[in-house]
């Protein structure tokens, strides 16, 4: 049993729960996850792994973080779910990497207990990376697309 | 909020329908026929003629969106304490499938955009079994169950339980224990979840907090966030 609930809390540390509390027979457990939302620097940091000289990374972070941030936008995902590229299997995906899209086209389908969440672009640009596969599960605020804005 | 009801006679879905349409919120729209009554992920939700309710819901989008699908299971309780009154035998298979000794009689399909949450709703209520036939998993109707009930009033009964259930959620007022007393899946149910990627099957443990089905999959405990899952027997 201790397995048990050792592994369901070892499961749940990157959900959105924050609290949890679990009695059975005489046990009770309370448990309490610290959620730190994804900050700005931490996209940034993904962004410059766009291949540039390593010293020139040391010597202008601040400048080359500015230069991609400003460039590249990152849609995040508002929910919890199962993400969905097309809208329904066998169907077009709704976008492809190199398209470009307008202010609220629709980019994907994101599903909780079959709430169909369609997402859509909060901002005109080509979609440069598509960073979540088909039918896989996101988590909130998880970073989804890469546009670069035009 | 007011309540503006549109009563169609035939329609590609309702849910397409108020999509599509520049309506405001709260808008109900009903038709006698559909004509390409949608289901879960493109699929089908047959929808004959007089045979169904097919009616779907604008609502406003709640302000708390993280925890928006808790939404699915409230609306589903909601619908089932409508189906009891009038014989309690209906449950809810997991997330938001009305079933009647094991067969489906009722399908929510919420969709959710920036601006707009839509729930549709499909009820089988004069559908003879033969009108039911060649589904995906096992359907039945009010018909079919010797269940009684003029359109008119599961209409307007359904119309209220749902609003009433819409604002109760989005107050964070829904309470889970509502759903869990009528739900098919509980701890230890057997259940096999077919997603897109495949197929796994496990052991219920319960819902969590915000919805999602927590099932033991060898050994391991997985969150269930979507998929069609089926109890085994």
């Amino acid at each position: 049993m201790i397995d048990k609930i050792e592994k369901l809390l070892k499961s749940l540390e990157s959900s959105s729960i924050e609290e949890l509390e679990i009695e059975i027979d005489d046990l009770k457990v309370k448990a309490k996850y610290y959620r730190q939302k994804p900050t700005e620097t931490l996209i940034v940091e993904k962004i410059s792994e766009t291949p540039v000289q390593q010293t020139a990374i040391q010597k202008n972070i601040p400048e080359q973080n500015k230069i991609a941030s400003e460039n590249i936008h990152i849609v995040k995902s508002p929910i919890v779910g199962t993400f969905y590229r097309a809208p329904s299997p066998g169907t077009e995906p709704f976008v492809k990497e190199g398209d470009f899209v307008e202010n609220g086209q629709t980019l994907c389908i994101i599903e909780a207990l079959k709430v169909m969440n369609e997402i859509e672009s909060d901002a005109p640009g080509r979609i440069v990376k598509i960073l979540v596969k088909d039918g896989q599960p996101v988590e909130f605020d998880q970073p989804l697309f890469e546009i670069e804005k035009v | 909020m007011n309540t503006k009801i549109i009563n169609l006679e035939s329609v590609d879905s309702t849910n397409e329908f108020l999509k599509r349409e520049n309506l405001s919120p709260i808008t109900v729209v009903t038709a006698k026929i559909q004509t390409q009554g949608k289901g879960r992920r493109g699929k089908r939700w047959i929808s004959h003629s007089d045979k169904g309710l097919y009616i779907s819901f604008l609502f406003p989008v709640p302000e708390k969106i993280p925890n928006i699908q808790i939404i699915s299971i409230s609306t589903a309780t909601a619908v089932a304490k409508v189906l009891n009154e009038f014989k309690s035998e209906f449950l809810i298979k997991w997330p938001n499938d009305i079933l009647i000794k094991g067969k489906k009689i009722c399908g929510i399909l919420p969709e959710l955009t920036k601006e707009k949450l839509i729930i549709g709703i499909g009820i089988n209520l004069y559908h003879s079994e033969k009108e039911l036939q060649g589904t995906e998993t096992p359907a039945t109707s009010l018909a079919i169950e010797k269940i009684e009930v003029p359109r008119e009033k599961i209409t307007n009964f359904i119309i209220e339980a749902v609003k009433n259930s819409f604002f109760k959620t989005a107050n964070g007022k829904f309470d889970l224990s509502d759903y869990e007393k009528i739900a098919l899946i509980k701890q230890n149910t057997h259940v096999e979840i077919k997603e897109e990627t495949g197929t796994v099957s496990g052991i219920a443990l319960g819902i969590d907090r915000e919805g999602f089905l927590i099932v033991e999959i060898n050994g391991k405990i997985k969150r269930v966030f979507s998929g069609d899952v089926s109890v085994r027997v």
